[in-house]
């Protein structure tokens, strides 16, 4: 059980760190998580069904009618939030983010847009100048964090096992290995799906969804929950345009019809096209 | 497959809700789902069927209240119902449209038979 929340995890979910090469911790639990937190909103109503009628009547008869039925069912009120384990401590993420000052990003896409490769030339381009943590999510292997490792940041890697997204609970254990430093930028890479990491807080402060040219222009309304929770959208692999069949201006009306406050950055990572654009939003964001 | 997560949270909820001591068998989950929360309802009622074997929920059926979407116009003001994200407003052809309801993902009730 984990000193911090309490908890025992249902997921088959490691935590690694390359520059240390140590394995921080597995849980390997049943299922269910009990946190210490857990009953403080628990309003439960019994209402118990019980029928006993019992009539008085003035005149001289007087008589009882008793129902009596053999099964007794009991209704409680819940009213809660299925998601409300995982948001509430998304809440207690983004107040840890907030009293540090730090700005946290999660980053989601299909899988090859080109999440890592965008982080490795962000990290490089912008570490003298800004504070950068990465957390980077995948089903199996460190690859990912072994490529931001090399940038000289540091990294934690979770791999969720069989597990489709992060939530904000693996992030809470990440951050208490990780222990950023007051004003920095936290990078969380989310395993590469475009729908179910939609559904989980993390406590970020901002959602950045990347496409690329490679995939279709109807991604946007094929789908649309993870464009609709997101606050911005990179359009990566610019360069490609050329010689493959993706409209661009199609793509960002798709975008946009789905969320109408979404902004869209188009870069391409590997020429450098527009990456001052993402920059410039990253400071905004920041403050600078 | 998020609907398994879902699931799993379910069960914790309806476990913790159950006040102690009670040995009923809980016979009913009632659920508020909105048609624009990104849950796959059979993917859903499937998973908690899988899962809730040997737990006080094993002999629980999910009853699930659909809530549809409701979205209002930015441009002319218009409220209207969608099914889905990425529709315009049929009074304007709008796309900038708020959602107002539909997003719901709320266990509303349980009921325990002795």
């Amino acid at each position: 059980m984990c000193s911090t929340c309490g908890c025992g995890s249902d997921e088959n979910v490691s935590y690694h760190q390359p520059s240390s090469h140590k394995h921080i911790h597995e849980h390997t639990h049943e299922n269910g998580h009990s946190h210490a937190h857990e009953h403080s909103h628990d309003h439960s109503h019994e209402h118990s069904h019980q029928h006993d009628h019992h009539h008085d009547h003035s005149h001289d008869h007087s008589h009882e009618h008793k129902h009596e039925h053999s099964h007794k069912k009991t209704v409680i009120d819940v009213e809660k939030d299925i998601l409300f384990e995982n948001n509430m401590l998304a809440q207690r993420n983004r107040g840890y983010f907030a009293a540090k000052n730090m700005l946290a990003i999660n980053l989601v896409s299909s899988p090859g847009s080109g999440k890592t490769s965008l982080l490795e030339k962000t990290l490089i381009d912008l570490k003298e100048k800004l504070k950068f943590y990465v957390i980077e999510g995948d089903q199996q292997t460190t690859n990912d964090a072994d490529r931001i490792d090399a940038t000289g940041t540091k990294v934690l890697q979770i791999n969720t096992g069989k597990g489709c997204h992060l939530d904000s609970h693996m992030i809470l254990h990440a951050l208490e290995t990780l222990k950023p430093e007051n004003d920095s930028i936290l990078f969380i890479e989310n395993v590469g799906n475009l729908v179910c990491p939609a559904m989980f807080d993390l406590g970020e402060k901002e959602r950045v969804v990347i496409i690329s040219v490679t995939e279709g222009d109807d991604k946007p309304l094929k789908y649309p929950d993870m464009f609709h929770s997101s606050t911005l959208c990179i359009i990566n692999k610019t360069d490609l345009l050329p010689y493959v069949p993706f409209d661009i201006k199609k793509a960002r009306e798709n975008a946009l019809k789905i969320n109408h406050h979404l902004e869209i950055i188009e870069v391409s990572c590997t020429k450098g096209d527009g990456l001052q654009e993402w920059y410039d939003w990253l400071n905004k964001k920041v403050g600078h | 497959m998020h609907e398994l997560s879902i699931a799993h949270s379910l069960l914790s909820i309806i476990e913790r809700s159950v006040p102690s001591g009670n040995k009923g068998t809980v016979t009913e989950v009632h659920l508020d789902v909105g048609t624009l929360s990104a849950i796959e309802l059979d993917a859903l009622v499937f998973s908690f069927d899988i899962i809730k074997d040997k737990t006080i929920s094993s002999k629980a059926n999910l009853i699930i209240n659909s809530i549809q979407g409701k979205g209002k116009c930015r441009s002319c003001g218009s409220v209207f119902p969608i099914d889905k994200f990425g529709e315009a407003c049929p009074e304007c052809n709008s796309f900038s449209i708020d959602i107002l309801q539909g997003k719901e993902l709320k266990i509303t009730s349980i009921s325990i038979e002795d």
